[in-house]
């Protein structure tokens, strides 16, 4: 994760045209804290996604690929619910305020 | 590198020297009683793998502190390189050894790194650095 944030801000800013140590508020943390996570939040979502990916890589050296495959589909659900969590609470609020 | 510093580095060092021996312990008798001498050897090699490469991060912080920042960012980074090329090589010819116990390898590399990740951010909130040597 803190790769492809590093990543995604060298393109993001030779992109524009700027130099890649030209500071901006596009970090993956700074996106997190807009839709509405917290601090502790949005350092969660970097350690679920972290877990998940380094977790499913050393899993394919030991472990038989079925119970792997479904770590994953599991992991994967419950860390894009985590994620976008602020906005289905907003959602879910929303619907439950018109009724 | 401040005297505080030091204490920092060498204490994350023993402590996690102490954790991880006993997670070898643990997971050896785990290891053993579930596949016998291959468990008990799969889960000492898994926490040994564990401990030289979560020691190789606090050493190289360690280190780079007493150079110059390009020094620094040097011994880190490259150390971060040999640890990621160093770890998937010996993971990748300890899979197909035949006294290896996958799921206790995997189980004790995954509680002793997740066990020393706790303890490093236990021992590192509960450190103060001094803004000034006194010496």
């Amino acid at each position: 994760m803190p790769l492809l944030d590093f990543t995604l801000a060298v393109l993001r800013r030779l992109r524009a045209g700027k130099s890649p140590f030209a500071a901006d508020r596009q970090h993956i943390h700074h996106r997190l804290q807009d839709l509405g996570h917290s601090h502790v939040g949005s350092v969660l979502v970097f350690y679920i996604w972290t877990a998940l990916i380094s977790l499913s890589c050393l899993m394919f050296f030991f472990l038989p690929w079925q119970g792997i495959v479904a770590f994953i589909t599991v992991g994967v659900i419950v860390a894009t619910v985590f994620t976008l969590w602020p906005i289905i609470k907003k959602r879910v609020g929303a619907k439950n305020e018109q009724f | 590198m401040s005297s505080s510093s030091e204490k920092l580095f060498s204490s994350i060092l023993k402590k996690g020297a102490l954790l991880i021996g006993a997670i070898a312990a643990v997971g050896g008798l785990i290891g053993f009683l579930l596949a016998s001498t291959n468990g008990l050897v799969s889960a000492l090699i898994g926490a040994s793998m564990a401990f030289v490469f979560v020691s190789m991060t606090a050493a190289s912080v360690w280190i780079g502190g007493k150079l110059s920042l390009g020094g620094f960012f040097g011994v880190v980074l490259g150390g971060w390189i040999v640890k990621l090329l160093g770890f998937i090589v010996l993971v990748a010819t300890l899979r197909s050894a035949d006294f290896i116990v996958g799921p206790v390898l995997f189980g004790s590399v995954v509680t002793s790194i997740i066990g020393s990740l706790v303890l490093d951010a236990i021992v590192v909130t509960k450190t103060r650095i001094a803004t000034f040597d006194p010496k």
